[in-house]
């Protein structure tokens, strides 16, 4: 049998083998065993002095041809076994975090941020624009001009903090329906609202605080009723607590709105059921609201000396909220001393 | 208010009872409670009289109801009987104010002058003789215990009586102790002594009003009697008082004299001024029925200026259009009614009605008659609308600017705090934006001295959050808050209130200004942008910011006419050692402020798109060895300009810094900066030659500029 020959036996047995190597160890032993650096090729390849002159080329042609062959065969083989076998366990631990520092970290709004924008999101959606006015007012904008005349004991229910000689912390956002209405630049219909930070003299403990958040909401067009009220506080409580959130009435008493109400909602945490939520009403207290005081159009008619807001002609409701009240419901916050204080580990969680 | 069913019960038809309470119940959708009590307090709530709570069972429970101030004549059992009639539907009994005047004629006894009829509209005095002051018999202790008073004698418990049962707060004087039986009602003279029945009161001024004798005053007008002529066990004759004192002067004199009594809250809230003698009436009944004596003939009554009668029209429209309920006309009638109004002429369209005189502080437009039947009729009634016309409302810049960097800082890792506008006055005062201090509060209005001023800086709230969480151990604290600072405004009593942002990172200098740098992007501003400047290049740095730390943010503005304009709107740097010091922060933290206002005036997009590059990008490292003192800021605005003349470079394309090394290798004083830049012809590839030459040449000259060697 010429070496050809033999050869040709070589490449049938390697053939053969590669076929019954089943798995990565039986390619490894037959990589070592045959195209390895001291495998059996290299072997052959030493065996090229027994070969007669003339037939050096051919066999070395055939040599290289086999070795490509069986290398081709082989990576073929591995590449097969390595898409059919389970990703080696330790090489890829999905559980395992980046390493600290190049984590992706991202931080949060406070939790009034949210709560204010859900809803201003939720007002917007009804037309309302987002207006601002000054946290430190006049007395006409805080008090006069809506109905709450000085010596009236109403004002008694708005105690506040004095910088100067008529100027004070607003106790209310409401100062910001006379500073939108008194501008020139406006005319009704006015639909918008304004959120902001209201300050009130109280002692600082878990369910008060001096300096607080309230939204304010104004409307005011031909026939605005209080059935546009409840429908408008309808939707904006569906906003805030899912739909299927209703809304109620009960009378009360604003200088600057009338008829007045205070506006409840069923109980968010047990839809009305009765919880401890709601000490078992079923029903929350929201904020007030009510129609606009003619004497308030008056007096935005005599700052802006028109009568832009006649009340025979243009009818309003207004309404106010806490806005930490709000948020305090949504996240069961007891505190109202932690919205100011910035804990990291508060802001992480709400 | 205190209201005990069994009192409310004397001026009820059949008083409260299961029947009425659960037609009212049925009429108003709600469903009876099991206690008669808890079903009243909720009805009063529903009509505009909160129920806060409710102690005892049966007849004999007490509500506690909040009457809201625009309801002074509820302030009183009839009151809110007039209420509950009304609202159960039941007949209302007037208390009996019938009396026997068999005295001598009341002149004849006391002599009576009022100087003063504006701040008191009217006055009245009866005398009542041969009175036995004693005990009071059961029935009225108990009621006057069941408010919480402590019966005294029968005379004036009988006032205190009066006063809750028709809010009419009555004073009885003992007569032979006003000298010369004499009753002047005039100003005090300034610091005219008086003593008070109890406490001490500031010296008197000639704005109270006070009740005198002959000589001295012996009470202050409808807020306190005055020691010395009060009525005792010795008593005999009696002068009783009635009166109207002006709202607005009782509750200046309660302020000033810091007395607040049963009294003084019901005169500044307004009581009923010609129901004033009919109370004096059943005042005198009662004194002559418990503790006998003889009424004198005749009542001094000074009452220069009666209130006329007021009419007041509703119509039905109005009504409905306020309202957006249809109530029937005879429904209508039938409300006013039943709180006292008298119905003079209705038509389908309006009714017009005489408003009782206990309600004349509040019902005088026809407002408050809607707001009336609306409440009687209940606002359950009321419909949901929503069929308002729809609306895009626009949006304010800077509410748009305060939303970007809430997602921008959030996005990166940054927490947003709410801080209080009102600081401590003795944390420091970093002249942020501006060198004076922050306001003041007035000091009477100051609660606790730690939230007595004003901010004027965002910076200290966020320092004081870095320590209340450095002393947690919350973890880096990177924190920003979008609020007000409040500066003074020159010759303005209000002061100006700047919109600002406040950042604090304790992951350092680098990080924060990374995070500062990108919001001209987030904002998509246009024709403008953003850049550092160290102070030092322009002025002396503030003592808040470690000075080579300190930058100011510049915004600049690329003009029509090609020019730029600068303007600073804001700071950034590490906080200073003192103000680390002073709010026991440590580690330093690189802080920010930005004026919101000057941001939100940016021009902002839509950006215009450029069209993309069509030929490849070629990009070149450079690392050169240059003096510490050479910034990179320098080095890359000589880098853009040289590429403004380079035609080989893309000249949009910033050189981008890569990285800055300082050690051995380089030697003390230098350090190796390294970045790149890119090369591309707008209209073929490039070749590496070309692109090795223009590189070479680029080196040599940015080598030469700032006297750097090319690190290899």
């Amino acid at each position: 049998m010429s070496l050809l020959d033999e050869l040709e036996t070589l490449r049938a047995e390697a053939a053969a083998g590669l076929k019954a190597a089943a798995d990565p160890a039986g390619l490894e032993a037959w990589r070592i065993k045959y195209i390895g650096t001291k495998g059996l090729l290299k072997a052959w390849m030493k065996r090229m002095g027994e070969v007669p002159k003339e037939d050096k080329p051919a066999f070395g042609q055939r040599m290289n041809a086999l070795k490509d062959e069986l290398t081709a065969a082989f990576e073929q083989a591995q590449a097969g076994t390595a898409a059919a076998r389970p990703a080696a366990k330790a090489s890829f631990d999905v559980t395992e975090p980046l390493p600290a520092g190049q984590r992706h970290e991202f931080g949060r709004r406070h939790p009034l941020t949210r709560t204010t924008e859900q809803l201003r999101d939720t007002l917007r959606a009804l037309g309302f624009e987002v207006v601002e006015g000054p946290e430190v007012e006049d007395e006409r904008h805080n008090f006069d001009d809506l109905n709450i005349p000085a010596d009236h004991p109403s004002r008694d229910n708005w105690d506040t903090f004095f910088i100067a000689k008529d100027a004070l912390l607003r106790s209310q956002t409401s100062t910001v329906q006379i500073r939108v209405m008194e501008q020139r630049s406006r005319t009704p219909p006015i639909r918008v609202i304004a959120p902001g930070r209201v300050y009130r003299p109280d002692t600082i403990d878990a369910t008060h605080a001096s300096t607080f958040h309230q939204v304010e909401g104004l409307y005011v067009d031909r026939n605005v009723s209080m059935a546009d009220l409840k429908g408008t506080l309808q939707l904006m409580v569906e906003g805030l607590f899912g739909e299927g959130t209703r809304v109620r009435f009960r009378p009360s008493f604003f200088p600057f709105t009338e008829p007045s109400a205070e506006m409840d909602c069923s109980c968010p945490a047990c839809a009305g059921e009765g919880c401890n939520v709601c000490k078992g009403i079923g029903w929350v207290e929201l904020g007030g609201c009510g129609m606009v005081d003619p004497a308030v159009f008056e007096a935005v008619n005599r700052a802006r000396g028109d009568n832009a807001y006649d009340p025979e002609v243009w009818s309003g409701f207004a309404f106010g909220f806490g806005i930490e009240r709000l948020c305090m419901r949504r996240h069961g916050i007891s505190d109202l001393r932690l919205f100011l204080e910035n804990d990291l580990r508060f802001l992480r969680q709400t | 208010m205190k209201l005990p069913i069994f009192w409310l019960n004397d001026y009820l038809d059949g008083g409260v009872t299961e029947a009425a309470l659960e037609q009212a119940c049925a009429r108003w959708g709600l469903k009876p409670h099991v206690e008669l009590a808890d079903t009243l307090g909720m009805l009063l709530s529903f009509s505009g009289f909160h129920c806060d709570g409710i102690e005892g069972s049966g007849a004999e429970a007490v509500l506690e109801l909040d009457v809201l101030s625009n309801r002074p004549d509820a302030q009183c059992v009839v009151g809110l009987a007039r209420e509950v009639a009304a609202m159960l539907r039941v007949g209302f009994k007037e208390p009996p104010c019938g009396i026997e005047e068999i005295g001598e004629p009341v002149e004849k006894h006391v002599k009576m002058r009022v100087e003063d009829a504006e701040l008191c509209p009217r006055y009245t005095a009866r005398v009542i003789r041969g009175v036995k002051v004693q005990e009071s018999p059961d029935w009225l202790k108990k009621r006057l215990a069941a408010l919480g008073l402590i019966p005294r004698n029968n005379v004036v418990d009988i006032t205190n009586f009066i006063c809750f049962e028709l809010n009419q707060p009555l004073h009885a004087f003992d007569l032979k102790k006003l000298k010369e039986r004499t009753i002047v009602v005039r100003r005090a003279r300034d610091k005219e002594p008086f003593r008070p029945l109890y406490g001490e009161i500031p010296p008197l001024t000639s704005e109270t009003l006070m009740i005198c004798d002959a000589e001295r005053p012996v009470a202050a007008g409808g807020v306190i009697g005055g020691a010395g002529s009060e009525v005792d066990a010795s008593t005999a004759d009696i002068l009783l008082e009635a009166a109207y004192f002006s709202p607005a002067n009782t509750r200046r004199t309660s302020r000033r004299l810091k007395v607040s009594t049963d009294s003084s809250y019901r005169f500044e809230r307004g009581i009923d001024q010609e129901a004033v003698d009919r109370a004096s009436a059943r005042a005198a009944r009662l004194i002559v029925e418990l503790a006998g004596g003889t009424l004198c003939k005749g009542i001094l009554d000074s009452n220069p200026q009666p209130r006329e009668p007021k009419s007041v029209t509703l119509r039905a429209e109005r009504l409905r259009k306020v309202f957006g309920v249809d109530v029937p006309p005879a429904e209508t009638a039938r409300h006013l009614q039943a709180i006292g109004c008298e119905v003079l002429e209705q038509t389908p369209e309006a009714a017009t009605v005489r408003i009782p005189s206990w309600r004349r502080g509040d019902l005088e437009r026809e407002i408050d008659l809607i707001e009336e039947v609306a409440r009687l009729h209940g606002y359950h009634h009321i419909p949901i609308e929503t069929s308002m016309p729809a609306r895009i409302p626009p949006r304010g810049n800077l509410e748009v600017v305060s939303d970007r960097m809430r997602d921008l800082l959030t996005g990166l890792g940054y927490f947003e705090c709410v801080t209080d506008s009102l600081i401590d006055p003795k944390w420091p005062a970093p002249a942020v934006w501006a060198e004076a201090k922050p306001l003041a509060l007035d000091p009477v209005s100051v609660m606790r001295e730690d939230h007595s001023a004003l901010r004027n800086s965002l910076l200290v709230s966020l320092m004081a959050v870095a320590k209340h969480n450095q002393d947690r151990r919350t973890g880096t604290g990177r924190y920003f808050e979008c609020g007000k600072v409040f500066l003074p405004h020159q010759g303005k009593a209000r002061p100006d209130e700047r919109p600002v942002l406040g950042v604090l990172d304790e992951a350092g200098f680098a990080t924060l200004a990374d995070a500062v740098l990108r919001i001209g992007e987030s904002l998509e501003v246009i024709d403008a942008h953003l850049k550092l400047k160290p102070l030092a290049e322009f002025g002396k740095p503030p003592a808040f910011l470690v000075a080579e730390s300190a930058c100011r943010l510049i915004r600049v503005r690329e003009e029509e006419d090609g020019g730029r304009a600068e303007d600073a709107i804001g700071w950034l740097g590490v906080a200073s050692a003192d103000l680390c010091k002073a709010f026991d922060v440590k580690g330093a933290p690189a802080v920010a402020e930005i004026d919101l206002a000057k941001l939100a005036s940016l021009p902002r997009g839509p950006r215009r798109y450029a069209p993309l590059p069509t030929q490849p990008a070629v990009g070149r490292d450079l690392a050169i060895v240059i003096d510490e003192a050479v910034t990179w800021g320098e080095v890359q605005s000589f880098a853009s300009s040289y590429a403004r003349n380079e035609p080989l470079r893309a000249a949009k394309e910033a050189p981008e810094f890569l990285s800055v090394y300082r050690g051995k290798q380089i030697g003390p004083g230098k350090k190796s900066l390294a970045f790149s830049v890119v090369y591309r012809a707008a209209d073929r590839s490039l070749t590496d030659e070309e692109v090795n030459a223009a590189h070479e040449k680029f080196s040599a000259a940015v080598c030469e500029r700032f006297e750097a060697t090319v690190r290899k």
